[in-house]
Parts: structure tokens; sequence; C-alpha cells
């Protein structure tokens, strides 16, 4: 909300600077955003009188003009422009001066002629043709005739207005009210201890509601519409508004269109009611209806578009067309132009949903859908509806003979609450007096009357003792309030999936991986991309997007995680290790949030420094019944993928991704994924831990030496070996494979170091040679394995 | 008498010329053995009378002795030098790479995360993580957001069905955590939010929150502050100014936005905190009685303050990021940094 500091003025004496205005409004809780000081840039631009105008000698487009800039200074100024004339008064920026965008003017010759200085344009000095509508469509600015005799060598901001200095708020949703310079200047008042100023001074009292009306209003649903002000006004004149007016209404944010239209902009910014205006020429009939649009209704608005209606939204129509989107904006049928001379003016109160769903459907936000949505005070409607007729009796010349309607069956009551100080010190933690919240609350125009509190129609966000304790407390001081602690001692924690979470987290980034983020969502097309179509089916869909690429929540992380490789591989970081813990959606029959890892690898990363990784994690949370069994993912290369069980539990898988993914992913390296669930890891976490005496006895190595086929996998023949004995092999360890010389081609030597131990005692060879036999039996039989001595 | 003076003489000269430890051998032989000179005073000790026989042999010991520290001494010499210089073959470039030398990084809105809730486990909280999909109940509702609430609409919400959303704020937690668990309550709940921002250097779709809820008898405005100053204490630093403005949230009563002193101009003015000293770290406020009374707590006898803040933009003042971007672009260059 942008508010002119001058405006703000005209309702509270404020003598303190802008800043410190505004940081003090800002502790009060009506938050400054920015100040901007609108001409702040210009400098040493004046006034100054054309005394000669007279061709350039070398050029045919320029003329040499002498200009009286006072003080008995004439300069030499030369220029294009095509509209100045002898005599004119213009803006003159001499040397070193400076224009509103920051461009500095100095001295210089023009085709061997000094120039010293510039003609401004009102673009030049920070406007458009539209805030000044007097202004030239392409030259200098001539000052009019009722501005001549401003005197020469004075700075223009003054007389163009260009001095003011506008505070933009932040209006937070609840103060509706503060959607207009009253509303601030009611709050200033509060804040700096001062009176508000009686506004209502400039307002006409409404006509005598005896007085005859051509015009009928008929509201079709009074839920949706529980005010409607309308009145008549004769024999304007429409022409621009004066310069303060157009100046307050662009300093606002809002352009000025004639003074009948802008008058009605005017009411809104200053009290925070919208207002419409019709051309009543164009009206149909003599009765105005507010109704709700049927389906199929067409409506032109005022910016030009055609409105296609719905159901529900709330219009105001003649006996044969739609004027108006209720509380929105205008028809182009009824609009104001340079010809209309009898107007009707509506002031109104709408149901603030009813325009809010109104203006979403339609894409279109208003000032006035802007305030109406929010909720208006119904107390209002008839204040800005004398205050407009004060204006355009004024500025438009407007007659008024016929009485104002008024349509308000159920006049709105002011709420009570009751005070209760002790209640309201207990949940502040202060011990402000009853008194002086009393004072707080009539700063606010709250009235108290023993302990009950009067709110006041326009203040309709204050419900219970919570909002009165913030009213006292924003005027008593936040800053007032001590510290303390909560007194109760409590226990902080995290959970143990956490803490387990926490820990993969530092395990895999120690070891040289980067954490990663990825969006929660991404586009559908991920399923052909990535080769993963089976999940296509439980994929959640987004019902209003920011954009197909966002439309999905992710059902698994592979597409962030090769984004991310993708990365870092266009930007050339050589190596890469990068994994993300997170959430992935699936919809079944219900929605299931998972919580993932996903690791991602290039470089000189293969797929046995990502499989180390994952060993680690099953060493680091004592996992040992884990295994890597043949996977068929349809992402990966199908000859270097493997699932991740524990147990008999499927939990993640490892791999190198597959060609053609690679192939729509446009990367050109091997890159290695792996992917385990938390919560299935997490549930084989949980270990009792008991302790083991430590063994007693030596340990007896044995090496055995195995030639198999290549495409066996060793872990089967560790599990086969494993299962041939269970209380002396401890362990066994692949260390050396071979398929060079003396090795068939489709064969391989596989030499194990088996650790055998007894707890009782220190074993002997006849005990071993047994178990050996067993293996090397089993080995044969089960993979055509020969023993290699 | 004069023998054993020359003896000595000429034992300390031999000893003064030993090269090696070879040489030390049979010096020591020659010296000490029992064909040596010594072995023969000391066997001629029986042809002397017996009152200058413990003088003289008291003199062959004593030589003796002090040539056996002599070569001892010696000794030790040459096996320090000659393991020096086996040492010294064993040199190595001790300036080479160690190896599994390289270390990777938490993203940094996990570092910051780790931080704030290290600061709030000290101070007794739960860390309750939030939900990603909530019901527009929880979402809205018990917030005391009804459906013609504006702030419905001010939180562009990305629907999945009629019923339930994305969640658009950590706060809906609030609501599971007083349905399930007794006063006292004090928690933190960190998690994804979105809301539908076009995506520009300052605004994402998606980003980080942290809420914070206190619910017992007699908390008061005095303990929010209270509580959110030793956060930016330690967050930011010992001297670290705060100040708290009124602001409004729904579902708090009274509400106030906590400012901290700029961390980039210490609280002078400068381009990042507008010149006012000051940037916005939180929002916080008194549970909203209706939002006590929505999950069954009496707020006449119960109340309560919450507290929430985004991650993105802490991280942003704190390490000078200017484009939220880089945080979900996951380049390896920038992940380093944190």
């Amino acid at each position: 909300m942008y508010v002119p500091f001058s405006w703000l003025k005209e309702f509270v004496d404020l003598d303190c600077d802008v800043n410190d205005f505004a940081d003090k409004m800002t502790m009060t809780g009506t938050k400054v955003e920015t100040i901007k000081k609108v001409g702040e840039k210009i400098s040493s631009v004046i006034t100054g009188k054309i005394l000669e105008i007279k061709q350039h000698p070398e050029a045919d487009r320029l003329v040499v003009t002498k200009v009286d800039i006072g003080n008995n200074k004439v300069l030499q100024i030369i220029t294009a422009a095509k509209n100045i004339f002898v005599g004119a008064t213009v803006p003159v920026a001499v040397h070193n001066s400076v224009l509103a965008d920051g461009t500095k003017i100095k001295k210089s010759k023009l085709r061997g002629v000094l120039s010293e200085g510039m003609f401004c344009s009102i673009e030049e000095l920070g406007f458009t043709k539209n805030q000044y509508p007097e202004a030239p469509d392409d030259g200098i600015y001539i000052f009019q005739k009722d501005q001549e005799d401003i005197g020469l060598g004075l700075d223009v901001r003054p007389l163009l207005e260009l001095t003011e200095e506008i505070i933009d708020f932040e209006i937070t949703s609840n103060r509706p009210d503060c959607l207009s310079i009253l509303g601030i200047a009611r709050e200033a008042a509060a804040t700096f201890d001062k009176k508000i100023k009686d506004y209502l001074k400039e307002s006409d009292d409404l006509l005598d509601k005896n007085a005859g009306s051509r015009y009928r209003i008929d509201i079709q649903n009074q839920n949706l519409c529980r005010r409607y002000m309308l009145q008549e006004i004769d024999d304007v004149i429409i022409e621009p508004s004066p310069l303060w007016l157009r100046h307050r209404l662009i300093s606002c944010g809002i352009n000025p269109v004639n003074n009948v239209v802008d008058i009605t902009n005017y009411v809104m910014l200053e009290l925070g009611q919208p207002l419409h205006a019709f051309d009543a020429e164009k009206i149909d009939g003599d009765k105005i209806t507010v109704r709700e649009a049927n389906s199929g209704e067409v409506l032109n608005t005022l910016d030009g578009t055609e409105r296609n209606l719905e159901d529900k939204m709330l219009v105001i129509a003649d006996d044969k067309k739609i004027l108006a989107l209720a509380g929105i904006m205008g028809g182009e049928s009824s609009k104001i132009n340079n010809t209309t001379k009898r107007i009707l003016i509506e002031s109104a109160n709408f149901d603030a949903y009813n325009i809010r769903q109104t203006s979403k459907k339609l894409k279109l936000h208003t000032d006035s859908s802007m305030r109406f949505e929010k909720n208006i005070d119904i107390n209002l409607t008839e204040l800005a509806m004398r205050r407009a007729i004060y204006l355009i009796k004024k500025l438009c010349h407007g007659k008024i003979t016929k009485k104002t309607l008024d349509f308000y069956p159920i006049k709105k009551q002011e709420r009570e609450i009751k005070l209760n100080p002790q209640k309201i010190n207990k949940l502040l933690g202060t011990d402000i007096s009853t008194q002086d919240m009393i004072s707080i609350l009539n700063k606010l125009d709250f009235q108290v009357d023993n302990l009950m509190i009067k709110i006041p129609t326009f203040r309709d966000d204050i419900e219970c003792d919570a909002d009165i304790a913030e009213e006292i407390l924003r005027f008593y001081g936040y800053d007032k309030v001590d510290c303390s602690l909560p007194s109760t001692a409590t226990m902080g924690k995290k959970d143990e999936f956490q803490i387990m979470c926490d820990k993969i987290k530092n395990m895999i980034s120690t070891s040289g991986g980067y954490e990663i983020k990825g969006f929660s969502f991404e586009s559908p097309k991920v399923f052909d991309k990535c080769l993963i179509h089976t999940e296509r089916e439980c994929a959640i869909k987004i019902l209003n997007p920011l954009g197909e690429e966002f439309s999905i929540l992710r059902t698994n992380m592979i597409n962030n995680m090769l984004n991310a490789l993708t990365v870092n591989l266009n930007k050339q970081n050589t190596d890469a290790i990068l994994f993300e813990i997170g959430k992935v959606f699936q919809k079944k029959d219900l929605i299931n949030e998972y919580s993932m890892l996903t690791i991602g690898a290039y470089g000189s990363n293969d797929f046995f420094v990502i499989k180390g990784l994952i060993e680690k994690l099953f060493c680091l949370f004592k996992i040992k019944d884990y295994s890597f069994k043949k996977a068929g993912k349809s992402f990966l290369h199908p000859y270097r993928c493997t699932e991740i069980f524990i147990k008999d539990e499927s939990i993640g898988f490892l791999g190198e991704l597959h060609p053609k993914v690679k192939e729509n992913c446009d990367i050109k390296t091997k890159v290695y994924l792996a992917s385990i669930d938390l919560k299935s890891l997490y549930k084989k976490t949980n270990h009792e831990v008991k302790f083991k005496p430590l063994a007693k006895f030596p340990a007896v190595y044995r090496d055995l030496c195995v030639i198999v086929d290549k495409k066996i996998f060793s872990q089967d023949l560790i599990n086969t070996m494993r299962s041939c004995e269970k209380n002396i092999l401890e362990d066994i360890k692949l260390f050396d494979i071979y398929d060079g010389e003396q090795i068939q081609d489709d064969k391989k030597s596989m030499t194990y170091r088996l650790i055998f131990r007894s707890e009782a005692k220190t074993l002997e060879e006849e005990e071993i040679s047994p178990v050996l036999n067993k293996i090397v039996d089993a080995l044969k039989k089960e993979f055509n394995a020969v023993l290699r001595e | 008498m004069d023998e054993l003076d020359k003896l000595k003489e000429k034992a300390l000269s031999l000893i003064e010329n030993i090269k090696s430890s070879d040489e030390l051998k049979q010096t020591k032989i020659k010296l000490l053995g029992k064909k040596s000179e010594l072995s023969s005073f000391m066997k001629s000790l029986k042809n002397i009378s017996a009152e200058q026989r413990p003088i003289f042999g008291e003199k062959i010991n004593s030589l003796r002795d002090m040539l056996e520290e002599k070569l001892e001494l010696l000794r030790d010499k040459f096996l320090a030098a000659e393991l020096n210089k086996k040492l010294e073959s064993e040199a190595f470039d001790v300036t080479l790479e160690g190896k599994s030398n390289f270390c990777g990084n938490l993203h940094p809105l996990s570092s910051i995360l780790d931080i704030i809730q290290k600061i709030f486990i000290g101070l007794g909280y739960e860390v309750v993580p939030a939900n990603d999909i909530e019901t527009t109940y929880y979402n809205f509702d018990a917030l005391n957001i009804p459906k013609e609430h504006p702030a419905r609409d001010e939180q562009d919400t990305f629907y999945i069905s009629s019923d339930q959303v994305l969640v658009t704020a950590t706060s809906p937690m609030q609501i599971h955590v007083m349905q399930t668990k007794k006063p006292p309550i004090k928690i933190i709940s960190p998690g994804r939010v979105y809301r539908s921002d076009e995506i520009d250097a300052t605004h994402l779709p998606m980003f980080h929150q942290v809420e914070g809820l206190v619910v017992d008898k007699n908390i008061t405005m005095g303990d929010l502050k209270g509580t959110l100053n030793i956060f930016a204490r330690e967050l930011i630093g010992s001297d670290v100014q705060t100040r708290f403005r009124p602001h409004y949230f729904p579902f708090t009563e009274p509400s106030a936005e906590m400012d901290v002193t700029c961390f980039v101009c210490g609280g002078k003015g400068c381009k990042t905190c507008k010149h006012t000293g000051f940037i916005e770290l939180l929002g916080c406020g008194m549970v909203h009685p209706k939002v006590l009374k929505n999950v069954g707590i009496d707020p006449d006898e119960y109340s309560g303050f919450a507290f929430g803040l985004g991650l993105e933009r802490i991280a942003m003042q704190r390490y000078g990021i200017e484009d939220i971007r880089l945080f979900y672009e996951n380049d390896i260059r920038f992940l380093k940094q944190f």
C-alpha cells in the first residue's frame, strides 16, 4: 500500500522526519517496506523562458535558442524539439544538472555551436504523458498559462509536484482497514499520540431521503451484497483532474483517467471503499440489479477483455445487460467518457469470499477486488459516498437533485468484549495497569465503559482476549516485555531414525560424498526418460502445478540424481559422489511417503566404490546378514546391477546406469546409482548389544583355490562354503581372482582364505580336514568347481 | 705401577682410533679379553705383597671399568649411527598426498538445520519432522484459516486432491503434536514447504522451514522472547541484537516478527538490510486460543508460543548467497564451500 506522506499529514499532524515516522510505524505493527522519494535524483532543473529561436547554421533539424533563467542570466541551448516557441516557459536542465534517470547534463558543442544545457520532456523528469495529459506527445514540457507567472530560475520539482515522499506499507490480511490513507492515519495517530483531524469536514451530507429518484435497486442475494448505495449526479463535465489529484493517484500507483473516474479511485485510496461510476445515459431501464451471473453470460470489462462469466459470480445489471463485475471491474458498455453528462455513483459492500473466488477464476485482480476480498467495513459505504459527492460537485460541476438510494437491511452492531487485564498480563508476562490498557484502547477508537470494550466496525479482526492483548502490546511496546524462559524441564532429543539418517549423512560425506537436495516434484516425462514405467501408475499428480515440469511428486530420486550428475559433468567437475536423503511419494491405495537414500557417482568412483560405501553403511549399523543378489532394473545395465537384501527383504539396488538412459540424459560417461529404503534399513539396525567373551584359542587359516565358470558369483561360492559348516568356520575372505594363462577363457580361479576357530580348544588338523573336504565336495557338486593345487 | 699407566695410555689411544663396530669388537678382545695385558696384570696379582695387593687390584679394576665404559659409549654411538644409516635408506617423500584424503560435505541447508536443531535440543526441544502432504484441515482449518479466510489464497497452495495439499508451512505439525502429546510440549519440526511461486533468484515453489511449538501452563510472551533471543545469539553470535515487531499470522495472537541486526553491516545500515540495520529472521507469536480449542486444549488453562523460520533465507544471509536456485542446482563447486 503506497501512501504519500503529504496526504497522510492532512489527516494527522506529523512533524517528524519520514524515516523516523517509518521506524515508529514499523514498531507498532504497520511495517514500512520502502520509502520512495519522487524526483530525488533530479537536480538543477529550473524554469526558463525562451527569448529567441534561430536555425542552427550547420544542421537543418536543430535550432539555437536563448533562454532567460532568471537572475539576469541567459543561456544558449540547442534543441531538436519542434513544439517550443518564443515566450514559452520550460524546464531547463542547466550545466551539471541531473535528470530523473540519473543522466548528467553538461555543456557541450553541437555541430560546433555551444549548448549550455537541455530542455526537458515530462519523460525526462520521470513521468509519462498519461500522468501529465497536458504534456505534448513528443516534445518539451511547456508550463501552462496558469503556471506562467511562476518565475524563472526556480526548481521545477515543486511546480510539477515532484517532491513527494511515498511510503510503501506492508498491510497484513487482518487489517483491510489499513488499505486506506484513513486507516494508516488512525495507526499513525495512535502511534504518535495525536488526534486524527476531522476528515468528514470535506464531504457532503446525503440528500434528503424523501427526494425522488429515477432508479430502483434490486438486490437478489442479500448475503452477497449487504449494502448498496446509488447516487445519480447530473451535468458533470468530464475533463482531466487537477494536478494535485492526478499526482496522488500516480503516487499510489493508479493511472489518472478523467475527473469522475479519478475521484472514485481517490476516495478508494483515501477511505478504503471502492466506488464505481456508470454513465447513466447508457443504462437501459430504471432498475439496477445485483445478482449472480448465469453461466454463459459475457461481459466486456474496462480493460478491453471479453469475460466469460460463470454461475455465482456477482454482477451489476440493468434491464438488458450486465454493467459490471461487482466489486472487481466495470463494463465497457457503461463506461464514463468525454461526452458523459449524467452519472451514477455506486458505493456498496459485497461478500469478500464471492469477490475473491470470482477474481481468482477470472484471474482479474484490481485495486477494488483486492479491498473487497478482505472484508470492508459496511459503515464505510456511506462515508465514501458523501466524500465522492462532495468531490464530484467540486471538481466535475456535478448537480444533485435526486435522493441517495441506500439498501442496508441489517445494520451492523459494534462488537463488545470484556477487558480482562489479569488474563492479558498473564499471557504477555507483563504488569500493565488497567488504566494504561484503557488509554491505549481509547487511542485506537475503542471505547471502554466499565471494562466493556466497544470494537469499532472497521476493526472486525478483534474477536477475543488475545486480540485485545495484541492491540495493547503494540502500543505498550513489544520491547518492554521482559525476557524469560519456560520453567518446565523437558528432554531435548531426536528419534532413532533421525539419528540413523544423521550417521549415514556423516559417513558418506566424510567418505567423499556431497549431499544434494532435489525438488520434490518433477515432470511425468521422467518415466520415459529414466525407463521407470512401472512407477507411472503410482505417481501423485498436482492438480494445479506451476507447469508440466513440476506436475507430479517424485516417485524416486533417480531423475534428481541424474540431473545433479549432469550439472556436475557439464561444469567439468571430474569426479563425483553425490547423495540425497529425502522423501519420495507413491500412491497405491493410500499415499505413501518413503524415506530414501540415493547415491550417484562417476569418474574414478566406480561400482565397487559405491558398493564399498553401502557395505560400510552395514558395518556402521552392525548389520551382517546382508547380501547382493542379481537384479533386473529397467534403468540399470543388466549385467552390472544388484539388488541389496537384508535377510530376505530387498532394501534397494546398486548398478551402472543403462546406456539407453544415459543417452536420454545426454550423459557420455559411466554413471553408477544406488538407492536404499531407509525405513527398511532402520528396522534392521535395532540390535541389542550383548558382550561376547573374546576368543581364547588361536585361529587356523587354510587357503582354498578353485577354478569355476566366469559367470559364477563369488557370493554364491561363499554362501555354499558357509552352509557346509556352522561351528568352526569363522570367516571366509576372497583374496585373489586370476583368469590369466593356464586358465581356460571362460573360467576363473578364485582363492579364498578360510578362517577356523573353536571357542573350546585349539583346532587340530583332523578337525579341519573333514570340513575342508566337505566344502570342496559341495563346490564341485554345485558349481562344477575344480580344486587348483 | 708405571706399567699400568703405560697400559692405560696405550689403551686410550687404541680406543680413540676405533673406526667401526668391527674394530670395536677386536679392540675390546685385545684390551679386556682373557689374553689381554690387563688379564696378565690381574693374574700377576698373586705375586704381589699382601698389603700392596688390594691397592694394585683396585687400580686394575678401575682401569677395566673405565675402559669398559668408554667402549660401551662408543658401541652405542656406532649402533645409533648404523641405525640412522639404515633409516635414511628408507626415506620417502612425505610431501606426497595421503590416501583416501578426500571428504565430501553436507548440503548447506543440512548444516544450518543441524545448528538450529542442536540449539533447540539443548533447550529441551524434541525434533519431530513435518509431513509433506496434509489434509486441508491440518494445513488450514485447524490453524484458524477457515475456507473464507484471505490467508488461504495468499499462500498459493498446491492441491493433490480436493482436500489434500502440499503443506504451505510446517505449522500443520503443531496440530498433530498437540493432538498426540500432552503438555508440556516443546518441539521443533523441520520440513519442506510448498507454495506456487514462479522461480526466480529469491523464490522457489519449494523450500525448507523449521517450526517451533511450546505449550504448557503459564507460557508467556516473555518466554517467547527469552527463548528466541537465546536462539538468535547461538545462531548468529553473542553480540546480536533482536527486535520484535507486531505482525499477523492466523494461528498466533499476539503475533510478531523477529528481526536481528544485519549480518552484513552489523546494524549500521546497508543494501542487504535496506538501510534499517535489521533483517527479518522469523515469524512467531502466542498460540491462538482457537487453535488450542481445535485440538482440545483449554486455552484458559494452557498457553503456548510458536515460531517458524525459513532455512534458505538464513543460509543465504549467513553465507552471502544471492540466488536461491543454487541450493538445488547441486554443483559441487557450490556444495564444497560450506
